[in-house]
């Protein structure tokens, strides 16, 4: 699995429909990750857009060196800390509402996320510091390597090592008797 | 939430027209730099053809003035100083180098704007007067030279050095020296002391 590369290789030479494929594979997951950082599903979704139109806009932005996973996750980290940084007063949200969830939210994380203990592990790393949250989901949710998340997150293999420990330590002690699962 | 073809849709639309919006903004900036470059293109070249006349006229000058132009630089742009000219029993020195020319010229300028009052002249009129003179006037050398002083201007002045005296060939004033300033000029001008 090239995730998505070779699709857009053959977009490339005027296959459109393999534009379809990647946003089958990779959209929703983007949505996912971004909502990690915006706290709003229609503003993820809106990014998640306008970092597959960049596929479109800039053809050769794209060098094939590391997955397409990987690019797209870039472009829509740098494209959500923009938009945080233009929208600097974010909407904060009362704990009170915070239970209840908006439903295209749930339906999202169930399409993502479809074990029901990867939901719970979840909902508990949304607890954790931004930069911890977003290296659990990119290691164990998008299932990906060490250097793909350095990568992303704009830090090195040792960052996201340490990243990874403290955020796992964390874990524990929030899930309590579950963060024992977490290996 | 958008349903994933939806999502697409807007995808494709939205690079439409980002891509639009790419080529319109290019557009604009070439309406822009290219007056802009053009301007400054043609500029230039008016600057430079006119240094170019410049140095041309300056290349005139020689020719206009009998010797070779002094020429000073100063930022980049050649100026023409003058030049100076000495001659005389059988001596003939021509200085063009602006520090030269300058030079020379600081030092006639202050001879003349201070005229000195004990000045070698006298002093060999009274040993002359005293007829023990014969060892120094052979010292000083009373032989005539001309000093001949092309401005930058296009003016010269002329001036006869005769002895430790400095005579304005045009005003026909005569400054007298020093012996010390005497010999400075001499060794200025590069005239032999014998």
């Amino acid at each position: 699995m090239d995730n998505g590369a070779s699709s857009y290789r053959r977009f490339l030479d005027g296959d459109e429909s393999a534009f379809e494929s990647i946003m089958q594979e990779l959209f929703r997951g983007l949505v996912f990750f971004l909502h990690g950082y915006v706290h709003d599903i229609h503003t993820a979704e809106d990014l998640a857009i306008d970092t597959f139109s960049d596929l479109i806009v800039h053809k050769h932005r794209y060098n094939f060196k590391v997955k397409l996973k990987t690019y797209l996750y870039m472009v829509g980290r740098s494209r959500a800390l923009d938009y945080i940084k233009h929208n600097k007063c974010l909407a904060m949200t009362e704990l009170s509402e915070a239970s209840s969830i908006p439903d295209d939210m749930m339906s999202l994380e169930e399409m993502v996320l479809a074990d029901e203990r990867k939901r719970k592990v979840h909902a508990a790393i949304t607890e954790l510091p931004e930069d911890m949250w977003v290296v659990v989901h990119l290691i164990y949710f998008e299932e990906m390597t060490y250097e793909e998340a350095a990568k992303i997150m704009k830090k090195n293999r040792k960052q996201i090592d340490n990243l990874l420990y403290r955020a796992k330590k964390e874990l524990r002690i929030i899930l309590g008797k579950d963060g024992e699962l977490l290996v | 939430m958008r349903n994933l073809q939806e999502c697409q849709a807007e995808v494709f639309r939205r690079s439409e027209e980002r891509i639009k919006e790419r080529k319109r903004r290019r557009k604009h900036i070439l309406m822009v730099c290219l007056p802009l470059v053009l301007c400054l293109t043609v500029l230039s070249g008016f600057l430079l053809s006119n240094v170019g006349l410049g140095k041309s006229t300056d290349a005139a000058a020689p020719e206009t003035f009998y010797a070779a132009a002094g020429e000073g630089i100063t930022d980049g742009i050649s100026v023409f100083i003058g030049s100076v000219e000495v001659s005389g029993n059988g001596l003939s020195h021509l200085y063009t180098s602006a520090e030269d020319v300058q030079g020379i010229i600081d030092f006639i300028d202050a001879i003349v704007k201070t005229p000195e009052t004990n000045t070698l002249s006298e002093s060999i009129d009274i040993i002359a007067d005293q007829s023990t003179s014969i060892t120094i006037q052979d010292d000083c050398s009373l032989n005539a030279y001309k000093i001949l002083i092309k401005h930058s201007d296009g003016t010269s002045t002329e001036y006869t050095l005769m002895g430790p005296s400095l005579t304005n060939q045009v005003t026909r004033e005569t400054f007298h020296m020093s012996e010390n300033t005497y010999f400075a000029l001499k060794d200025l001008l590069g005239i032999p002391f014998y």
